[in-house]
C-alpha cells in the first residue's frame, strides 16, 4: 500500500509492508534534510506506538508495535521535527599501523602510504549514518582521490576500532567482526558504550576530524573517554 | 522475597536466555535479537502468569538437562524435545510445579527446531539495553550474551501466589510447516517474470548454515536482471534478500539493521515464528499474500 506524507516541508511516499512496517522516500525534488538526520529527531520524539527507527542515506523505516500503524502514521502528518542537539566534532586520535590492505589502497589510489595519509588527515568527516553492526559508523567527506572499492570477499575479523575505507565512505568499526573494507588505522577511543542510552555517542550530521599519532601515543591514549577529544567552541 | 534456583547441567545444542527482544536501539544498529518464535515463548509466559514478553530459555535442536535447586513451576512449549521430569514424561503447554532436586531433560527436538523454558516468577538477570535478550557478537543480555554452559545458575524471585493451572490452553502446536506466507518486498518488482513464479512455486529448504542472523535458502536461483541497489538500506527480521548467487536470505532475529542486497519479500512477523520452527533442510513452499 502507497500513500504520502509532508513531514518538514519534504513530501515523502509512505510503502507499508503486512501493516507491520513502513518505508519512508522522499519525492525527487528536495532533499534539504539528511535523512538520518530526520530518523534521528523521529526516534527522539518517542511517538507512542513506535518501537524502531532505521534510517539510511535514502529510506527511513518505522517499525510500529502490532496495531499500531495509523496511530505512528497519523502522528507524523504535517509535522516539523525539531532536533535540538547541537552538532558535534571531534578530533580522533589515530594510528595509522601497518596492514596487509595498504597495498590494495596505494595500488587502487596510486598513492604512496604518506600521500594517502597526508590527504586524510586534510579531510573533515560527517557522520552519514549509522548502520550494519553496533557502533559501525559510515562517514561522508572521503577524497575523490581516496576511494577504494570494497573487497569481493570480506575478511572474516577486523580488530576493534579499526578506520577503514569502503567505496566513497570511511568507515569507523567499532567491534571486531567481519569486514569488506580497507583497514587503515586504528583509532584510540571508541564511540560505542554499551552501557548507555544511546549507545553510539556520535550522531549522523557530527563531524570527526583525524589527528595522527604513532604507536606508543595510541597505546597511552587506549581507553580514554571519547569527551576529551571533542573540539571546542563548536 | 523467596529465591527460585536451577543449574544447567548440559547445555543442549545451543541455549541461550532471551525475551521479546531489545526495542528501540536498531537506530543504533543494534539488532533486536529475541526470542525466534514469539508465540510460543509468550504462551510459556503466560501459562506460568509472567508478562508475556518476558524471558525465557530458548533450547536449539538438543534439550538441555537442567536440575531445580529450589522449587518452583514452569511451562515448557515450542518443539518436541521429549522432555522428562527424573525420567518421567512431561506434557508442553501447561503447568508444572516442581521441588528441589528436580531433573528436566530431553533428546533431540522433533518436527520442530526451538523450545521454550518459562518459571513463573521475575528472573534475576540483567537486563543492558532494556533487554535480557542474548546477543554474543556484542556480549549484550543476560549471562554477558553468551550461550548457557554446564554450572550456569539461573535465579529467580518466587511468586506470591503460585499460578495454579489454566482450564484450557489453545496450542500453537508448534510444528515444522510447509507452507510460509510472505508479502512482496520494496524490490520484489525487481525479480523477471520467471523468479516471480519460482518464488511462489518451487520448493525451497533451510540451509544447514543457517544461523540466528540470517536462514539461507535452498532453492532455484532467482534473478533481478544483475540490478543491484545504490546504497544500504534499512532491513529487518523477516526481510528476504536476495544474494547476487540467487539464493535468498531471511534476515533473522539477530541479522543486520542495514544491507545491500535486493529485498524480495517480506515473512510477517507471525509467520516468521513458524518459519523459525522449520527442521534444518525441510522442504517448505512460499505463498504470496
Amino acid at each position: 500500500m502507497s500513500r504520502s506524507l509532508r513531514l518538514n516541508d519534504m513530501d515523502f511516499g509512505i510503502s507499508t509492508y503486512a501493516e507491520e512496517f513502513a518505508l519512508l522516500r522522499p519525492g525527487e525534488t528536495n532533499s534539504a534534510v539528511p535523512l538520518p538526520w530526520l530518523g534521528r529527531a523521529i526516534l527522539e520524539a518517542n511517538l507512542a506506538g513506535l518501537q524502531d527507527v532505521i534510517a539510511t542515506e535514502g529510506e527511513i523505516c518505522l517499525i510500529w508495535a502490532r496495531g499500531q500503524k495509523e496511530a505512528v502514521l497519523s502522528q507524523l502528518e504535517s509535522r516539523s521535527f525539531e532536533w535540538t542537539s547541537r552538532v558535534q566534532t571531534w578530533s580522533l586520535p589515530v594510528w595509522f599501523e601497518e596492514h596487509d590492505d595498504w597495498k590494495l589502497v596505494c595500488k587502487a589510489t596510486g598513492l604512496s602510504r604518506e600521500q594517502v595519509i597526508a590527504q586524510l588527515l586534510k579531510g573533515r568527516y560527517p557522520v552519514a549514518m549509522l548502520g550494519f553492526l553496533p557502533g559501525f559508523v559510515y562517514l561522508h567527506g572521503l577524497n575523490e582521490s581516496l576511494h577504494v572499492p570494497r573487497k569481493a570477499t570480506p575478511t572474516t575479523q577486523i580488530k576493534e576500532r579499526t578506520l577503514a575505507i569502503g567505496g566513497k565512505y570511511l568507515g569507523l568499526y567499532s567491534l571486531p567482526t567481519p569486514a569488506g573494507w580497507h583497514a587503515i588505522g586504528r583509532v584510540s577511543v571508541s564511540v560505542l558504550d554499551m552501557n548507555r542510552m544511546p549507545p553510539v555517542c556520535v550522531s549522523p550530521g557530527d563531524v570527526l576530524q583525524l589527528k595522527q599519532v604513532d604507536e606508543r601515543e595510541y597505546e597511552q591514549l587506549l581507553g580514554s573517554s571519547l569527551e576529551s577529544f571533542q573540539e571546542s567552541g563548536q | 522475597m523467596t529465591t527460585g534456583r536451577l543449574i544447567i547441567r548440559a547445555p543442549g545444542g545451543m541455549t541461550t536466555i532471551q525475551d521479546a527482544g531489545r526495542i528501540g536501539s536498531a537506530f543504533f544498529a543494534f539488532p533486536r535479537c529475541g526470542v525466534m518464535d514469539g508465540q510460543s515463548a509468550g504462551l510459556a509466559n503466560v501459562l506460568v502468569r509472567n508478562d508475556r514478553n518476558a524471558p525465557v530459555l530458548e533450547c536449539t535442536l538438543v534439550a538441555p538437562r537442567i536440575e531445580f535447586q529450589t522449587s518452583g513451576c514452569f511451562a515448557l512449549t515450542g518443539a518436541d524435545f521429549g522432555w522428562q521430569l527424573d525420567g518421567r514424561p512431561v506434557e508442553r503447554d501447561r503447568v508444572i510445579e516442581v521441588a528441589a532436586g528436580n531433573l528436566l531433560a530431553g533428546g533431540k527436538a522433533i518436527g520442530g527446531l526451538r523450545g521454550y523454558i518459562a518459571i513463573g516468577g521475575k528472573w534475576l538477570v540483567e537486563r543492558p539495553l532494556g533487554s535480557a535478550s542474548s546477543h554474543v557478537v556484542t556480549g549484550l543480555g543476560a549471562n554477558q550474551g553468551q550461550q548457557l554452559q554446564a554450572g550456569f545458575k539461573l535465579e529467580w524471585e518466587q511468586p506470591e501466589t503460585p499460578p495454579g493451572s489454566i482450564g484450557l490452553v489453545i496450542s500453537p502446536g508448534r510444528r515444522s510447516r510447509e507452507v510460509i506466507r510472505m508479502v512482496r518486498g520494496p524490490e520484489f518488482e525487481w525479480l523477471d517474470e520467471k523468479s516471480k513464479q519460482l518464488l511462489s512455486e518451487k520448493v525451497f529448504r533451510v540451509s544447514p548454515t543457517s544461523n540466528r542472523m540470517g536462514a539461507r535458502l535452498e532453492g532455484p536461483a532467482l534473478s533481478v536482471d544483475g540490478k543491484t541497489l545504490p546504497a544500504s538500506v534499512p532491513v529487518l527480521p523477516g526481510m528476504i534478500q536476495l544474494t547476487p548467487s540467487g539464493q535468498a536470505i531471511v534476515v533473522l532475529q539477530d541479522g543486520q539493521t542495514t544491507g545491500g542486497y535486493p529485498r524480495i519479500g517480506y515473512v510477517p512477523r507471525s509467520e516468521l515464528d513458524a518459519f523459525n520452527q522449520i527442521v534444518l533442510g525441510d522442504k517448505f513452499r512460499f505463498v504470496l499474500l
